[in-house]
């Protein structure tokens, strides 16, 4: 049986300690949103590991990126991107071409016509488990789940903690935690120069049983979690978390279905 | 040079009002796989009426094909992009790379178009979709000057690119908020907009909202550097609004087009649109990074706009009286403005309103029809609202 890998998105929490068949994604500092720390090339010294952009790119990122990727040290094999503008750069580059398009890839239709340019992709959290697994019964090669972490609910290019701070005159921070005013409802709001990625403010946990040869391992996203991998992993094999998104919820797009 | 506008339209009755109000094409969504599952929308024999309508007048109608896909969708989608195809729309509006593939791999007569949902923002990113046969590009809304013109240079593709109108305060298709709020899902067009709610830290109460989108003062620059079409947003929009914005545009950028557009014009018809919305705009990414002045802190700050008074039924020349469809509050004594897409903007007291052969002072029912005599000529689909001062 083949191993199942973990990609796990580093953070502050995470002490880079090599562990087998974990993997680890650096959020590379300029190309990355929803992270209060990011990383140059020159800070990545682990083996085997890849660079995490998810930031949409404009023409000027897409010319500085084009001139770090000259400079990529042997020890990255491979990209997970959101902007397909990055797959046009490293297409014909000897490393892996991961897709993470947040909230694009929830039919195996979608993810299967990605898979004819992409390494592997990155499965939606936003779908049902049902949905989950006829993606894997139906995709043409083996994709990667969210495993663990907090779900990314909103990505704008707006400063909208700052510009929040401003209008009131009151200091910004980099991380708000706010709460919808009527339902109570929690997130995170963690913003760079780059814009603001809202959270969902429960530790989302993909549910137990999920067994496909169609896997090539799970995501996992440390940042705000303050775990270590091991103990990131070890929560996720557990499944000891309440939180499954969407995994039971179908959303509805017939507003008298609400 | 042929700049095209483009204006959005929920249901046939709003179509018709935005070419007769000077849209060279319109955008429209099916029953299904379109992103405003609010708004009436058309079957497809809606849709074939609507294309015939728009071509009559040679002019065409783009059709959105815009949600993100699931599984379930699968079962028909091939059928329906057929159905399209044999009633002729001029293009889908999609931004799913399997739509896009499965109508190049099965060779479906349709021209696509790459949905702002796509959020291309640059060159690369546009390469990647003309090589797939895309021929027009939806510029994200959070596209630059710099970055609409190295997208132009580089791939020579068309560019489409909204102008005015309601703006995400994410980046379009990046955000489930309505999702996790509402269950609503906001990627299958039911978004309840929750950006516009309220939200709390340990400090204050504010909204995220954006002020909507506003580039009259870009139109020319635009131009300049390759955009091909320019787009209205709201097909959940009245026909006031649609007729309003529509015409708007459309004399300005034929102005502009004329060298005729002086600052003087620009600023009426900054106002009217102004007024229209009922919600204050800006230029947004257009030339800078919006900053807090470009949105909205406290809840729903919309006034209820009754500007829109009439809709022209009808107009009895031998005895100038015009029949009105009542659509706000209007009495004896109201100094108001009828305008249309064949007559100049032009300023009416109402002196006397017949219905049902008597005079009255107040027309107050909705949807009543009166007469009103009206010294100059008028037609049908032309409307009456209050006074804007010029």
């Amino acid at each position: 049986m083949k191993k199942i890998k973990y990609y796990i998105i580093v953070s502050e929490s995470i002490s880079l300690k090599k562990i087998s068949n974990v993997y680890y994604l650096f959020p590379l500092k300029d190309f990355s949103v929803g992270f209060t720390k990011t990383y140059e090339l020159a800070d990545i010294k682990n083996d085997n590991s890849y660079l995490y952009i998810n930031r949409i790119l404009h023409t000027k990122d897409i010319e500085k990126l084009k001139q770090i990727l000259t400079k990529l040290p042997n020890n990255i094999i491979g990209i997970f991107f959101e902007d397909l503008g990055v797959y046009e750069l490293i297409k014909h580059m000897p490393i892996e071409k991961n897709l993470y398009a947040m909230h694009a890839n929830c039919s195996y239709m979608t993810i299967n016509t990605y898979l004819k340019y992409m390494t592997t992709i990155v499965v939606s959290p936003d779908i049902t488990l049902d949905e989950t697994n006829e993606i894997l019964k139906n995709a043409t090669k083996p994709v990667i789940l969210y495993g663990l972490g907090y779900l990314p609910t909103m990505y704008s290019r707006r400063m909208l903690n700052q510009n929040y701070a401003s209008h009131y005159k009151i200091a910004s921070k980099k991380i708000l935690n706010i709460k919808e005013t009527i339902t109570k409802y929690p997130f995170i709001s963690v913003e760079n120069e780059w814009g603001t990625m809202l959270y969902d403010d429960h530790l989302y946990c993909l549910k137990p049983n999920i067994k496909s040869q169609n896997i090539t391992g799970f995501l996992i996203n440390s940042f705000y979690t303050n775990m270590d991998a091991k103990e990131l992993i070890k929560t996720f094999k557990n499944q000891s978390l309440e939180h499954t998104g969407f995994l039971d919820n179908k959303t509805t797009n017939k507003i008298k279905e609400v | 040079m042929d700049i095209e506008l483009l204006s959005p339209a929920g249901d046939l009755e709003k179509l018709k009002i935005a070419l007769l109000y000077g849209a060279d094409a319109v955008y429209v969504g099916g029953y299904k796989y379109n992103l405003r599952a609010g708004a009436k929308n058309f079957s497809l024999e809606e849709l074939k009426e609507a294309t015939n309508y728009a071509h009559n007048l040679h002019k065409k109608i783009y059709v959105t094909v815009n949600v993100v896909l699931h599984n379930e969708d699968n079962k028909g989608l091939k059928e329906y992009l057929y159905s399209l195809s044999k009633i002729k729309i001029d293009a889908v509006i999609t931004s799913d790379i399997y739509i896009i593939s499965l109508i190049k791999e099965e060779k479906i007569p349709l021209e696509v178009h790459l949905s702002t949902q796509a959020s291309v923002t640059n060159d690369k990113a546009a390469s990647f979709y003309k090589n797939l046969g895309v021929s027009r590009i939806v510029l994200a809304r959070e596209t630059s000057k710099e970055d609409i013109l190295k997208i132009k240079q580089q791939t020579n593709i068309e560019l489409e690119c909204f102008i005015h109108g309601a703006m995400c305060t994410s980046i379009s298709g990046r955000c489930i908020m309505s999702n996790v709020l509402t269950n609503r899902d906001a990627n299958k067009g039911a978004c309840a907009q929750v950006c516009r709610w309220t939200y709390q830290d340990e400090e204050k109460t504010f909204t995220m909202s954006s002020k909507d989108l506003n580039l009259v003062n870009y139109m020319e620059e635009m131009i300049k550097i390759g955009v091909n079409s320019f787009k209205i947003e709201g097909r959940m929009r009245g026909i006031y609004y649609i007729a309003t914005i529509t015409l708007c545009y459309r004399r300005m950028l034929d102005a502009l087009l004329n060298n005729t557009l002086t600052k003087e014009k620009k600023d009426y018809y900054l106002k009217v649109l102004n007024r229209c919305a009922n919600r204050q705009s800006a230029p947004q990414f257009f030339n800078h990074l919006p900053d807090y002045n470009d949105q909205y802190y406290f809840g729903r700050n919309e006034q209820s706009n009754q500007d829109f008074l009439g809709l022209v039924l009808d107009y009895d020349l031998e005895n100038k009286l015009a029949t009105i469809e009542q659509r706000n509050l209007f009495q004896t004594g109201d100094v108001v403005e009828f305008f249309g897409p064949n007559i100049e903007t032009k300023t009416y007291t109402i002196n006397e309103i017949f219905a049902k052969d008597q005079i009255i002072n107040r027309a107050n029912h909705p949807r009543m029809i009166v007469q009103l005599k009206v010294p100059f000529k008028l037609n049908p689909y032309d409307m009456m609202h209050i006074k804007i001062n010029d």
